[in-house]
Formats: structure tokens, C-alpha cells, sequence
């Protein structure tokens, strides 16, 4: 996965959260993030949606474990648009 | 000739704690006038795509006695300070495939964000999946329903399908698509992170 891809991601996770988190890393589990909540979810969905400049996969968005899975959803999705 | 069927005794009702909370079957007796406001809340009813509606006592008393904690279960999440009601939890059981389907919500906004479904869903699988012979639950989520999409996920439910236009929108804005989310008690491990 490229690194963009994961920092973009790391960047779009702590304009979500309440409070920013140091140390987040590709390999970082997105549910296990202190403070990641509903409302964090549907404000990083929000990010993915303008970054890609359409709605994120709701299916593939419903099952991502980690920020790798995250960003290879945002690399994916940018490609298959272009 | 077809024979009426034989009315069902009550089962046993639901009566288990956890950290922060009592979680207990409701009654006609334990429900109070917060449980009536939030069905008559759109912002709630929303969550399960339900129109608010105004019940009468009488109302309430017959909706509460169609549960019947063998099949049907409504139960209600209680602080274990105050002993406030905040939310409650529908669990339709199909017996002959020990499943039980499993809807909630969190009516008291105090409580939004604090993890709530976490613990008291930790409580509740623990129970159907140990004391009362369910092997499968499963839930049907809204697709932008993350209040619930997020707790379950941390619950080990796994995103076993996505229905298109599954269900019409209670507003009439049109049809909704679905998650459909399962949980088997083989892969069955309490949460243990909640606050």
C-alpha cells in the first residue's frame, strides 16, 4: 500500500476524531482507535466522499479492519474512477 | 380440523448486570414515561425506521405484553446508579434455527458515544449464546446506520451481505439499502474494552 495513500488516510482519521491520536501506522486497527465512534465513522466517510468526489463503496467501507484496508479502498476507488 | 394453537407460556425473563448497566426485560411495571417519549421521538425512531408514534398507557401496556421472552424480547438497558432507563434492545428468536435477530437503540442522548451497545450487547450475546441455546445472531442495518454499524462490528459481527433497496424508508423518501451482519456464538468473544 502506498505510504500517500496511508497518510492521506492517517490525516482524513484525525480530522475525524474529536481528539487527534499520535502513532497511527497501516497496520493501526480502525475500530481499536481511541475514540473512533459512529460519529467518527460517518465524518470519515464524509472525507473519503470529497477526496474521491463520490460515495466510498458502502460495502467494502462496512469492513475495513485496518487503515491499509482503508487507503487500498481510496487507491482502488481514485483508480477505477480515473 | 386446524386446531388453535395452545398460547405459549412467558419464557424466562432477561436479568443480567454489567458494569455500568442493568439490563432487564421490560414490564408494563419497569417502563417508564422515557420509553414512551422516545417512541413518540422522530430523531429515535429514525434509527430503526420507524415513525414516532403516540401511545396511550393501554398502548403501551399491550405492545410491551406482545414480547414474551421466548421469541420476542424487549428489553430495557438501565443504569445501575440511578436505575434510569436509557435504551432498549428487540431480539426475535427463530427456535428452529437457534437465531435470534437482534435490533436497539440508545434513547437517552446522554449516553450517545459511550459505548452502551458494547457492554450491554457483550452481556446480552453472552447470555443467548450460553444460557439460552442460540448458535447465529445477525442484525439488519441502515447503510448509513454507523450508530449501529460501528458497536456491532466491534461485537465480532461480520458484514455477511449488503441488500439493495431492502427496505422502503419509513419517511416514504424512497427504498434503503441494508447490511446484513452475523455473529456466531463458535466465534463468540466478550468485548472487554468498554468503558
Amino acid at each position: 500500500m502506498p505510504d500517500e495513500a496511508v497518510g492521506k488516510v492517517i490525516t482524513m482519521l484525525n480530522r475525524a476524531l474529536e481528539k487527534p491520536v499520535d502513532g497511527l501506522s497501516a497496520d493501526t486497527k480502525v475500530l481499536e482507535i481511541a475514540g473512533f465512534d459512529s460519529l467518527a465513522m460517518e465524518r470519515l466517510a464524509g472525507e473519503l466522499q470529497i477526496e474521491l468526489d463520490e460515495e466510498v463503496n458502502p460495502l467494502a467501507f462496512a469492513q475495513v479492519e485496518t487503515i491499509a484496508d482503508v487507503a487500498k479502498l481510496l487507491d482502488n476507488q481514485s483508480r477505477s474512477g480515473n | 380440523m386446524p386446531q388453535t394453537p395452545k398460547p405459549q407460556p412467558r419464557g424466562q425473563p432477561i436479568a443480567i448486570e454489567t458494569k455500568r448497566f442493568a439490563v432487564r426485560s421490560l414490564t408494563a411495571r419497569n417502563v417508564s414515561g422515557a420509553f414512551r417519549m422516545w417512541i413518540s421521538n422522530p430523531t429515535v425512531m429514525a434509527a430503526l425506521n420507524m415513525p414516532p408514534r403516540r401511545l396511550s398507557q393501554a398502548d403501551l401496556e399491550r405492545f410491551i405484553a406482545s414480547y414474551d421472552d421466548r421469541i420476542r424480547y424487549l428489553v430495557g438497558i438501565f443504569t445501575r446508579g440511578s436505575g434510569e432507563i436509557i435504551g432498549a434492545f428487540m431480539l426475535d428468536v427463530t427456535p428452529a434455527h437457534a437465531l435470534v435477530k437482534a435490533s436497539g437503540f440508545i434513547g437517552d442522548r446522554n449516553w450517545w458515544g459511550k459505548m452502551v451497545f458494547e457492554e450491554v450487547g457483550t452481556g446480552l450475546f453472552d447470555e443467548f449464546f450460553k444460557n439460552r441455546g442460540i448458535e447465529k445472531a445477525t442484525a439488519q442495518v441502515w447503510e448509513k446506520n454507523f450508530a449501529a454499524l460501528v458497536p456491532l462490528r466491534r461485537l465480532g459481527f461480520k458484514v455477511e451481505g449488503f441488500l439493495r433497496s431492502e427496505i422502503r424508508a419509513f419517511d416514504g423518501s424512497g427504498r434503503r439499502n441494508q447490511f446484513i451482519l452475523g455473529l456466531l456464538a463458535a466465534d463468540w468473544k466478550p468485548y472487554d474494552n468498554a468503558r
